[in-house]
């Protein structure tokens, strides 16, 4: 079995075996995923890699000692949470920064800043756990099990915060097109 | 991918989204290991802890035979030998002489007062 094929959990017991590969492996299947809701949550998104690095670097002390009641990608978004709140609580008397298109760079770098931009203003309205639903189901494409798993609600209130998330969202969405 | 809809293509936007640079952590070199470490480590989990109490229980728990352990506490039977050099004779108990008998002493009356 290759490692891409290996379950988080087969390989966190193998990076706790010794094994430092696993460990990349768990950090190349992720790093997008932590790196991108980073990019959301964070005052600053310029310090979503950081975060991400903060993150993994938090990850290979803390998976030493994990006990698999949850899923792996739980116990990283958690951690990313706890990460960004860290970040934002030293800036949380500035402004929300939706100016990020200041930043000179290549086209593929501005589309990013720009739909990062964007997905930031739109959930940012939203309440805290109607905006969590929707970044981690419709967004990051998670199933409602694992989403109500995450955030420690049942799938029936997962289901309820999307309905309530989308539709404002939606109405948000024609205002700007039109 | 095309999609008409402003949120699936936000969401299909959203998914394309890297991390621009791959992650380069310097993870700190893992301490090794000792024997000692790993017992104690052991030690904190539940099932390992409550199997070392069941075996230190087994280890001190007195698992005697009650029938053997009655047996223990009687005097031991004498052998055929033993009894056959025993004295027939019983022991003679030495009768204390009239001498060394004790002399009775005559309870004290109580002084009568005259007045």
């Amino acid at each position: 079995m290759t490692d891409d094929e290996c379950s988080d959990e087969d390989l966190v017991r193998q990076f706790r075996a010794g094994d430092d590969r696993a460990f990349g492996c768990i950090i190349r299947r992720h790093q997008d995923r932590v790196y991108r809701l980073a990019a959301v949550w964070l005052y600053d998104p310029q310090q979503a890699a950081d975060v991400a690095q903060e993150v993994f670097l938090r990850a290979h002390k803390g998976l030493q000692s994990f006990r698999f009641r949850a899923a792996v990608f739980t116990w990283l978004y958690r951690t990313t949470r706890h990460v960004c709140n860290e970040h934002n609580r030293k800036r949380r008397h500035e402004p929300f920064d939706e100016d990020l298109l200041q930043i000179p760079g290549p086209t593929a770098d501005l589309h990013r800043q720009q739909t990062v931009a964007k997905v930031r203003s739109l959930v940012r309205q939203l309440p805290e756990r109607q905006r969590d639903a929707l970044l981690l189901r419709q967004f990051e494409g998670l199933s409602v099990k694992d989403t109500a798993h995450i955030m420690g609600c049942r799938e029936g209130t997962v289901k309820a915060l999307l309905h309530k998330a989308m539709a404002s969202l939606k109405s948000k969405l024609e205002s700007i097109d039109e | 991918m095309n999609n008409s809809n402003p949120l699936d293509r936000l969401v299909d936007d959203y998914r394309q989204i890297k991390v621009p640079d791959e992650l380069c952590i310097a993870v700190p070199e893992r301490e090794p290991t000792s024997i000692w470490h790993g017992f104690f480590s052991a030690l904190g989990k539940p099932a390992f802890a409550s199997l070392l109490l069941a075996a230190l229980i087994l280890a001190v728990w007195p698992f005697d035979d009650p029938q053997q352990a009655a047996l223990a506490q009687r005097p031991p039977v004498p052998s055929l030998s033993t009894l056959a050099s025993l004295p027939l004779s019983r022991p003679t108990v030495a009768t204390p002489s009239f001498s060394e008998l004790p002399t009775p002493v005559a309870p004290k009356t109580p002084k009568r007062s005259i007045l």
